[in-house]
């Protein structure tokens, strides 16, 4: 075969996306958007099965049973064994808040047998609301049979998937992460009329909204404090802006701690205003889900692979990301719509799902609302049609 | 004629055995490396270890030839050796060992 | 004098595989690097969320690492995939030019279109497939072969049948002129005085116990106790009853040639002879460390079963007993269990380990490569930023 430039495109099905054509669709839905109602009372805007590995050990495996089913999704990761602590602890919520992500229909948890972090652990710390099963290459005595009985069950609820359709639901049953990534005073200009509008119009209709919390907008900690009455919320808020403080254990230095300069404040109270105007109900730790409505601050690092899959583990079900020029990857788990700022040049990226321009901020919000909604009915994002989905647990200590 | 022993002794300075398969209470147990039979005086799993003599409390167990732990009763000679009567060091015990070895 | 047969690289060192890889720098990139090795069958993608938002002893550590890999001996061609102006990028395309190896970065420009970096990876890629072709095995002595020596998912075996038998194989191929390497610290924790004795001298004693002391402190300071977690209740279930007992097995796969040298996570082993690591025990993120730092090859042995690999090394896993080496055949190499039921001796497995390391040298599949176990993690230190 010639080797054409444009051939194993299509070989990979690859398609380049129509964004363009997308956004001249006028939605007619409303504030209401087409999901799958989930019987915990949760809504998904995508239907998959999640294959989740327990430890890097089972990870080819996993990969192996997701490659050969209809709508399985691996959730393969470098974690699961010798950690300790919170360390460990981060990864055994992290798997199993991405199990209850209502994006998944079903789950199939795979092991490899003698980890720390066990299957029938999992099992027991998610809650049975939907299909799980799960086991280890060990008890099923290898590989094969273990991609055997994986394909078996997950195929049969690939074949259930197959019949069930989406339905109206209300915009209350989104619960939207807006993740901010390499960020810069213009980026911020630009984007934050229309995205803090947003965010009150989706808060005013009782959706959730959990945004980043990361080491840029921490200076503006005392801000954000003043805009929440949760005590505890508070006194975390107040301490992340006295300084840069993460865990480390090089050189004895413990906790480290770095005091942020004048420029890190300023952008920092810049990136507060993107919040909107509503109160904060609460600020969320790494994997800690919000209990309730509202808007919440989620721990996030600089780590874009860790931080998109810490907001599927806290139950989003759909993200905004908003970076200088957008970004290369996404969750395999929910869509993210990629935002940015206009750029000079007005070079189309097409890996951006939406630009911000500078003025006509009305009209701009209700457009991103609209996309926001059909991206949770079903359409693909960018990052989606080219497959580009990722997942990580974030780090918070070492392995032993 | 070949003899089938059922547990191994690793070292000649060792004081325990590692069971080739599971041993029953009472049943004949025959030792590679070791000059004498013992009768098992309970249960010893596949892998797990027996003593070969009697065992005082806070005498060293040892395998490998090499100390793994205290003794944290006293051990009946064909007893099962395992967390119920032996421990691991503590911080002072293991100094005094790097010590000794580094000062040599 | 013994030989295999090997790959001859510019910088003078052999390679018992001939891989073309791609491999990214920052996280952000691991979807798109594994789009690019997708598209075009028969290279390997090393993928890792590493490489940014690290206090400087993940990034140096996580730098260490990718160019340790990148340039290692059994990669005939290295695809780097950075984003625009990439500092990791930059360093490792200078490293592994110096080295002659052949390397290519597509650094991002974001205002490129995603086929277009698409293609322009996978263009190149197609050529280095081609020309790792016509690269041909030559003889090459014994003495150029460093094996990293590993365990994963012990059991009471481990100690009494595999692990001496690596520690057989070490010291014929110490014997030989060769490099052993062993690694994970934490694995050392109760057994440190026996290694330190066997040092070299006192220096090298003194360094290696300096690394189980930080690496015990580092535990410490996260308000754990390595106790708690060892033995694990799978390995008390097994017969293991204290850390000391489990430590005094895990360094019987070093065997009883000196240490020459103590080295850190991914680095370079300047003597030949037997050589620590310093690792965790967690073992995927420590044949990480040791492929990183040179080994052409790892000894695995296994007592539960573990099928994990290396995506640029082959892994010879070695079960420590008969039912292991039974249930989970298409996993295990080498079957140490021949000790408790087939009379053999340590030696005969450590000379039966001999031949198979000669064989994968040159170019026999091992399990792990045959079921394209290529599990890649770099050990991490501290909090993401």
């Amino acid at each position: 075969m010639v080797d054409d430039p444009g051939n194993y495109l299509r070989q990979d099905h690859l398609l380049i996306p129509s964004i363009t054509a997308g956004r001249k669709v006028k939605v007619a839905m409303g504030y209401s958007f087409k999901g799958y109602m989930r019987s915990d009372g949760s809504a998904g805007t995508r239907n998959n099965i999640g294959i989740i590995s327990s430890v890097i050990c089972s990870s080819t495996v996993t990969n192996e049973i997701a490659s050969k089913i209809d709508y399985a999704v691996p959730i393969v990761h470098s974690n699961g064994c010798a950690q300790l602590g919170d360390d460990f602890s981060v990864t055994k919520s992290m798997l199993s808040g991405v199990a209850e992500n209502p994006n998944f229909h079903s789950n199939l948890l795979i092991g490899l047998g003698c980890e720390t972090n066990q299957v029938t652990g999992l099992l027991a710390a998610i809650p049975n609301v939907k299909p799980i099963d799960g086991f280890s290459i060990q008890q099923m005595a290898g590989g094969t049979n273990t991609v055997a009985k994986g394909v078996a069950i997950a195929s049969e609820w690939s074949k259930d998937i197959t019949n069930e359709q989406r339905t109206d639901l209300p915009i209350s049953k989104l619960k939207i992460g807006v993740i901010t990534t390499d960020m810069d005073e213009q980026t911020l200009a630009i984007t934050t009329p229309v995205v803090s509008a947003l965010i009150d119009e989706l808060l005013e209709n009782d959706s959730t909204v959990i945004c980043s919390l990361t080491r840029r907008l921490e200076p503006s900690g005392k801000i954000l404090a003043t805009k929440t009455k949760d005590t505890r919320s508070k006194e975390m808020l107040k301490t992340l802006s006295e300084g840069l403080n993460r865990r480390r254990w090089e050189n004895d230095e413990g906790y480290a701690l770095s005091v942020f300069s004048d420029e890190e404040k300023s952008l920092a109270a810049h990136e507060a205003r993107l919040l909107g105007s509503k109160d904060l109900v609460e600020l969320l730790n790494i994997n800690e889900k919000p209990s309730n409505r509202g808007l919440y601050l989620l721990k996030s690092s600089d780590n874009i692979v860790e931080t998109i899959s810490n907001f599927v583990s806290v139950g989003c079900n759909v993200a905004l990301i908003i970076s200088k020029e957008g970004i290369l990857t996404t969750s395999n788990v929910i869509p993210c719509i990629s935002l940015a700022p206009c750029n000079e040049s007005q070079i189309h990226r097409d890996h951006v799902d939406f630009y911000i321009a500078r003025g006509n901020e009305e009209k701009q919000t209700v457009t991103l609302l609209e996309k926001l909604l059909q991206v949770s009915s079903g359409e693909l994002t960018a990052l989606e049609e080219y497959e580009l989905g990722e997942f990580a647990i974030p780090h918070i200590g070492t392995t032993f | 004629m070949e003899v089938s022993y059922n547990a191994l002794k690793l070292h000649p300075k060792d004081n325990v055995a590692v069971a080739l398969k599971r041993i029953s209470e009472g049943e004949i147990v025959l030792i590679s490396n070791f000059e004498s039979n013992l009768v098992a005086l309970e249960e010893i799993p596949y892998g797990h270890k027996i003593s070969l003599h009697v065992i005082n409390e806070n005498e060293e167990i040892k395998k490998y030839g090499e100390c793994m732990g205290k003794a944290t009763n006293e051990i009946l000679v064909a007893s099962h050796v395992h967390v119920h009567n032996v421990r691991g060091l503590n911080e002072n015990e293991r100094l005094e060992i790097i010590n000794h070895v580094m000062e040599a | 004098m013994k030989t295999f047969d090997g790959y001859r690289r510019p910088d003078g060192s052999i390679g018992v595989r001939n891989h073309v890889i791609v491999i990214n720098t920052v996280g952000e990139l691991s979807a798109l690097t594994r789009k690019i090795a997708n598209l075009t069958p028969g290279v390997i993608p090393v993928i890792h969320h590493g490489g940014v938002a690290q206090f400087p002893e993940d990034h140096t550590q996580t730098l260490r690492t990718l160019v340790g890999t990148a340039g290692h001996s059994n990669v005939s061609a290295t695809l780097v995939v950075g984003t625009e102006n990439d500092p990791i990028a930059q360093e490792i395309y200078k490293i592994l030019k110096k080295k002659g190896k052949p390397v290519h970065t597509v650094c991002l420009n974001k205002n490129q279109k995603i086929p277009e970096i698409l293609h322009e990876g996978r263009s190149w890629l197609l050529t280095a497939l081609e020309n790792s072709k016509k690269e041909v095995r030559e003889q090459c002595d014994i003495t150029e072969l460093i094996v990293g020596l590993e365990c994963g998912g012990s059991d009471a075996w481990s100690g009494i049948t595999a692990n001496p038998s690596i520690g057989a194989f070490s010291d014929m191929i110490v014997r030989e002129g060769g490099t052993s390497v062993l690694a994970e610290t934490t694995e050392a924790i109760g057994a440190e005085h026996i290694l330190a004795s066997n040092a070299i001298n006192r220096e090298v004693g003194r360094e290696f116990l300096d690394i189980v002391r930080t690496y015990e402190h580092r535990i410490k300071q996260t308000g754990e106790d390595i106790r708690s977690a060892n033995p694990t209740p799978g390995n008390m279930a097994g017969g293991l009853t204290t850390l000391e007992e489990k430590s005094l097995g895990c360094i019987k796969k070093g065997g009883g040639t000196p240490l020459k040298e103590v080295i850190s996570y991914a680095g370079k082993p300047t003597e030949k002879g037997f050589v620590f690591m310093d690792t965790p025990g967690y073992d995927v993120e420590s044949v990480c460390g040791l492929a990183a730092g040179g080994a052409q090859i790892v000894l695995f042995s296994t007592g539960k079963g573990s099928p994990t690999g290396s995506p640029i090394v082959p892994v010879i896993k070695i079960g420590t007993n008969p039912k292991v080496y039974e249930i989970m055949s298409e996993h295990i190499d080498i079957n140490a269990g021949k000790i408790i039921d087939q009379n053999k001796s340590i030696n005969d497995i450590g000379k039966e380990i001999f031949d198979k390391v000669i064989t994968v040298s040159n170019g026999e599949k091992t399990a792990a490569e045959n079921e394209l176990n290529q599990e890649f993690a770099i050990w991490r230190l501290a909090e993401s930023i």
